[in-house]
């Protein structure tokens, strides 16, 4: 099941493999030098974390074919397990069983 | 003849350097392959994506395709994502051998990671181009396998645990978030920044569909664009960074 027509999914893709690779190969090819700009050297530094926390919030909270309380509770496990230094893997499939049990809780106290 | 015999040496050694890398990479690749067909992508687009060895990328690219973001939008998205990878790409720069010819520079370039630039970064001297292009190898193979094995599980689950598995792409992207918001405040800052104007942007779109320049502003990739520069740009103006490399 694809949500899109196969010529918007190709050309999103290319697009995608273009911005990658475009900026972590041509600076390299092409400047030499350092940036030396103190704004724009904390620029490159911020952007980052705000381009990921849009990506996170509000969606975080608005994972389709889940209800509120294992959604939440999979992101606070999320954030307490990567609060606590643990690694990639660990908060991911954490976040993920949490909400599982959650959902599978639901769908029992419903049947019952 | 010597000069041949290190040529190999060095990308053998970075060969092996890169190996956990590319073991690291194996489950992460595995996760974003699942989350992909949670989506309702299609097995092909997982694995064409997957060539592009980037989480963040893959993640920003289906959540902007998701609302049919426009492809100028999803461009400018994801080149604001990989700004920081132009950062490592300078640092990189500052530390290859000389005289290196520039289509192997080019090569080198593709070959940056996070990982694999901390990989190299760590050694002392000179990095030789054959020592990083050896480096890059396993993560690229090995995130590709994995995107692939993950996005055949993803197929084979049953649907409540794929669903389940969306909350992995969040998590990744809070693994990303919660360990630098603990260590640095202006990055803190960054972040409840951008989370509030995203909320706010969220919850004014349906509202701004009617005039075209708003509708515009307010779809997901250029807000996305405006919002995070202006958010990076408020924190950066009060919080400017001591050292270029802090990141790094």
């Amino acid at each position: 099941m694809e949500i899109h027509n196969v010529t918007y999914n190709l050309v999103c893709i290319l697009i995608l493999i273009l911005a990658t690779y475009a900026t972590r190969a041509l600076p390299i090819t092409i400047v030499k030098g350092k940036i030396k700009n103190r704004f724009i050297s904390s620029l490159l530094d911020y952007i980052p974390f705000a381009v990921i926390s849009f990506l996170t919030f509000p969606h975080v909270f608005e994972i389709k074919g889940m209800n509120i309380i294992p959604n939440l509770a999979g992101f606070l496990a999320a954030v307490f397990l990567s609060y606590k230094g643990k690694n990639l893997l660990i908060v991911a499939l954490g976040a993920t069983l949490v909400s599982l049990v959650l959902m599978t809780c639901q769908d029992y106290l419903y049947i019952c | 003849m010597k000069n041949n015999l290190k040529v190999k040496s060095d990308f053998l050694v970075g060969l092996r350097d890169g190996l956990p890398i590319g073991l690291g990479y194996l489950p992460i690749a595995f996760t974003v392959g699942m989350g992909i067909i949670a989506k309702g992508f299609s097995f092909l687009t997982n694995a064409l994506s997957s060539l592009s060895i980037t989480a963040m990328g893959t993640i920003t690219m289906t959540s902007l395709m998701a609302s049919g973001e426009t492809y100028l939008g999803i461009f400018m998205a994801l080149l604001l994502l990989n700004l920081r990878h132009v950062v490592l790409s300078l640092a990189l720069s500052q530390r290859l051998e000389r005289n290196v010819p520039v289509i192997k520079k080019f090569l080198v370039g593709l070959g940056i990671t996070d990982e694999s630039f901390a990989v190299a970064i760590s050694k002392s001297g000179e990095i030789t181009a054959n020592y990083f292009i050896g480096v890059a190898v396993f993560p690229w193979i090995c995130w590709v396998v994995g995107a692939i094995a993950g996005s055949i599980a993803g197929d084979i689950l049953p649907q409540k645990v794929t669903v389940a598995m969306q909350m992995a792409i969040y998590g990744m992207l809070l693994y990303a978030l919660v360990p630098s918001a603990k260590k640095s405040r202006p990055a803190l800052y960054t972040i409840v920044l951008a989370g509030i104007l995203s909320t706010l942007i969220r919850w004014l779109r349906p509202f701004c569909s009617g005039n075209k320049v708003t509708a515009f502003v307010f779809s997901p990739s250029i807000s996305l664009v405006l919002g995070s520069i202006l958010s990076a740009t408020i924190i950066a103006l009060k919080f400017p960074t001591h050292n270029c490399n802090e990141r790094s």
